[in-house]
C-alpha cells in the first residue's frame, strides 16, 4: 500500500516538479528559496498524500503559496522594501537599445516581487501556467471574483510601476489580501 | 499607456523567460515520500510508546518542523487551528487553583521496578515502593481510586499482566502493595491504560493484544473478579480511559495507526463513549464524541471529565498555514462533549524556532495529559516541563525529564 502510494507520489513529483520549481521561482524570486519551498511543499504533500492525491497539483501549490506568504511576512518585518532604488537603476527610458525588452521584463519581474504573495500567485497561475480564472480560484481556495479582483489590482500596480516616476510602495499596500 | 492585454503579454513573456528553463529541470522525488512517512511514523511511534506507558492519557509531543527563513519578530497570539482557536484560560490565583487538589500522586518508574509516592504540592518523593521482581517496568500502569490513598497498578511479568492494589498510609510516608484477586490479562496482552470507577468498585482496562494493532476494553469487578470485555474486528487500540455519567459511560480514545486506516479524517480514531450498562460486546457500539482530526488540529489523546460534560484533549496543530514565534501550536484544550466545540485552552504550547544548523525550523509540540484527578480539575501534564495543571494554572514539579513518557495517577 505504502509502496503504491510512494510510486504514485514519485510519478507526480517527477511530472510536476519542474513546473512547481518554476512556480516557486516566480513567487520567491530567488533560486534557493524556490528550491526550499518546493522541497517543503512536496514533503508536506507526501505526508498528507491520502488527501493530496485527489488533486496533487492544486494541493502542492496551495501549500507552496502559504509557505511563500509566511516568508513574505517574515521578510517584510525585517526589511521594508520600496521600488524606488531598483526602478531608478532599471529605468526603461535609459535603455534605448536591444536590451530594452529584457530590461523591461526584468523591471516587470522586480515589480512583481513587490506584490503581495497572493497577487503574485494569481498572476503566475494565470499568465505562466495558463490557468483559467476558475482553475486559479480552485488552486488558491478562493472565489472566481477574488481572482478577478486580485488580477485587476496586480496589473494596475504593475502598470503604475512602469510609469515614468517610480512609485514607492506604501506600507498599507503591502498588506496581504485575504483569499 | 499599456493596455491590460499588452501588460499580460509582457508579463507572460517575462515569466516564461525566467521560469521556463527552470521548469524543464527535473526534481528528484526519491526519498521525499519516505522522509515524510518516517516523520509521520516517528510521530505515531511516539504516540504509541507514550500511550502504552501512560495511565489515563498520555500523548506524544508531536514534532513538526516547518522550514522558514527566520523567525518572525513579534508574537502571533492567534492560534492556527480550529480546536486551538479557543481562548487561553486565565490562570486563577494559586490558592484558589489548588483547592481540592489530591495530596499525593504516584508514579511508576520505567527503569527500576519501583513506584513512588509524591507530595502533590512540591513533587517531593515521600516513599518508594518496591514492585515484584521480574516485571518489565516499561509496561507498568497505575490508576487512582480517587480517595487519595488507594491506587491500582497493572504490572507485566512475561507473559502475564497482573493487578495490584497499593494503599498509601496517612502522611504518604509508607505504602503497601497487595495482589488483587482478579484475573490476569490473556497471555501476551498488556494494559494500555487503567481507570477506577468513581465508587471504586470497577476497574476498566484497555487491553492491547500481542501483535500490536488489536485491542479491547474490559471492566472488572474488584469485589468479585467478574470480567466483561468489549472487542471489535477493526484494527486499532483503545487508550486513555475515563469513567463518566456516574459509572455508566466509559470514554476511550481509539487509535488506528494501521497501514490501511487511510487518513485520520476517514478513520474511526478519536474519543468514543461506551455505554457499559447496555447489552452486547461491540466496542464500537457507542458514539464518537471527538474525531482525531479536526481542521488542522490533531487530537493526540482525550478524556472525559467525570460528569461527562466536557472533554480534555491534547491537541497539536498539523496544518499548513502560518506559524510564527508565539503562535499557539499545541495545548490542552477543554471542549464541550455535546458539541465538540472548544471552550478554552488550559495550557498553550507556543511555536519555538531553532536555528541549529541542519535542523532549522519551527518546533511544534504539544503537552501530554498524563493523568486527571477524580474531579477533572487537576491534571498531571508532561511537556517542556512536567507538572500539574490546576484549573489552568501550571506548576512545574521536579523529578521528571521534559517530554517524558511517564505512568502516573492521582
Amino acid at each position: 500500500m505504502v509502496g503504491a502510494d510512494e510510486a504514485e507520489f514519485e510519478a507526480y513529483a517527477a511530472r510536476d516538479g519542474g513546473r512547481l520549481l518554476g512556480f516557486a521561482l516566480l513567487l520567491a524570486g530567488d533560486w534557493q528559496d524556490a528550491e526550499d519551498l518546493v522541497q517543503v511543499a512536496l514533503l508536506r504533500s507526501a505526508g498528507r498524500w491520502s488527501v493530496a492525491r485527489q488533486h496533487p497539483e492544486g494541493y502542492t501549490r496551495t501549500v507552496l503559496v502559504n509557505l511563500a506568504r509566511d516568508r513574505w511576512r517574515v521578510r517584510r518585518r525585517r526589511h521594508p522594501e520600496t521600488l524606488a532604488g531598483d526602478l531608478t537603476q532599471l529605468s526603461p527610458a535609459a535603455a534605448g537599445d536591444a536590451a530594452a525588452a529584457v530590461l523591461d521584463r526584468q523591471l516587470l519581474l522586480r515589480a512583481c516581487r513587490l506584490l503581495p504573495v497572493q497577487q503574485r500567485a494569481v498572476l503566475v497561475l494565470r499568465f505562466w501556467e495558463d490557468r483559467s480564472v476558475h482553475e486559479t480560484a480552485a488552486v488558491l481556495g478562493c472565489t472566481d471574483g477574488t481572482v478577478k479582483s486580485q488580477t485587476h489590482r496586480a496589473l494596475a500596480r504593475l502598470r503604475a510601476a512602469l510609469q515614468d516616476a517610480p512609485p514607492v510602495v506604501a506600507d498599507a499596500d503591502l498588506k496581504e489580501a485575504p483569499c | 499607456m499599456l493596455t491590460d492585454h499588452d501588460l499580460q503579454t509582457e508579463l507572460a513573456a517575462a515569466f516564461r523567460e525566467q521560469a521556463d528553463p527552470v521548469s524543464e529541470a527535473a526534481v528528484d522525488p526519491a526519498g521525499i515520500f519516505r522522509r515524510a512517512m518516517r516523520r509521520r511514523r516517528r510521530r505515531r511511534v511516539a504516540v504509541r510508546a507514550v500511550s502504552v506507558l501512560a495511565v489515563i492519557a498520555v500523548a506524544a509531543g508531536a514534532f513538526v518542523v516547518i522550514r522558514a527563513g527566520r523567525p518572525a519578530l513579534g508574537p502571533a497570539d492567534q492560534p492556527p487551528g480550529l480546536l486551538l482557536d479557543a481562548a487561553v484560560a486565565a490562570a486563577p490565583p494559586a490558592r484558589a487553583a489548588v483547592s481540592g487538589m489530591p495530596r499525593y500522586y504516584v508514579t511508576a518508574d520505567h527503569v527500576r521496578p519501583v513506584a513512588e509516592v509524591h507530595d502533590s504540592a512540591t513533587g517531593k518523593t515521600l516513599c518508594v515502593v518496591r514492585l515484584p521482581g521480574g516485571i518489565d517496568p516499561k509496561m507498568s500502569q497505575v490508576a487512582a481510586a480517587g480517595n487519595d490513598h488507594t491506587f491500582v497498578l497493572a504490572l507485566f511479568s512475561f507473559p502475564r499482566t497482573r493487578f495490584y492494589l497499593m494503599r498509601v498510609a496517612a502522611g504518604g510516608c509508607s505504602a503497601r502493595l497487595a495482589s488483587l484477586p482478579i484475573p490476569s490479562l490473556p497471555a501476551g496482552a498488556v494494559a494500555d491504560a487503567l481507570a477506577v470507577s468513581a465508587d471504586g468498585s470497577r476497574l476498566a482496562v484497555s487491553v492491547q493484544f500481542s501483535g500490536g494493532q488489536r485491542g479491547a476494553v474490559e471492566v472488572v469487578s474488584l469485589a468479585t473478579g467478574a470480567v466483561r470485555m468489549w472487542t471489535t474486528g477493526r484494527p486499532g487500540v483503545p487508550g486513555d480511559l475515563s469513567w463518566a455519567d456516574s459509572g455508566r459511560g466509559l470514554g476511550f480514545f481509539w487509535r488506528d495507526d494501521s497501514p490501511g486506516s487511510g487518513s485520520p479524517r476517514r478513520s474511526r480514531s478519536g474519543l468514543w463513549l461506551l455505554n457499559t450498562t447496555a447489552p452486547g460486546s461491540d466496542l464500537m457500539s457507542g458514539r464518537r464524541i471527538l474525531p482525531a482530526l479536526v481542521g488542522g488540529d490533531d487530537v493526540q489523546s482525550a478524556v472525559l471529565t467525570p460528569d461527562g460534560s466536557t472533554v480534555i484533549a491534547s491537541v497539536t496543530y498539523d496544518g499548513v498555514y502560518r506559524v510564527s514565534r508565539g503562535t499557539v501550536v499545541g495545548g490542552l484544550v477543554e471542549l464541550s462533549a455535546r458539541t465538540g466545540r472548544p471552550l478554552r485552552t488550559l495550557l498553550a504550547q507556543r511555536a519555538a524556532y531553532s536555528a541549529d544548523p541542519g535542523d532549522t525550523g519551527w518546533y511544534i509540540t504539544s503537552p501530554s495529559l498524563v493523568a486527571a484527578d477524580a474531579t477533572g480539575n487537576h491534571l498531571l501534564v508532561s511537556g517542556d516541563r512536567f507538572g500539574r495543571l490546576d484549573h489552568g494554572r501550571f506548576t512545574a514539579l521536579p523529578g521528571v525529564a521534559p517530554q517524558s513518557a511517564i505512568a502516573a495517577a492521582w
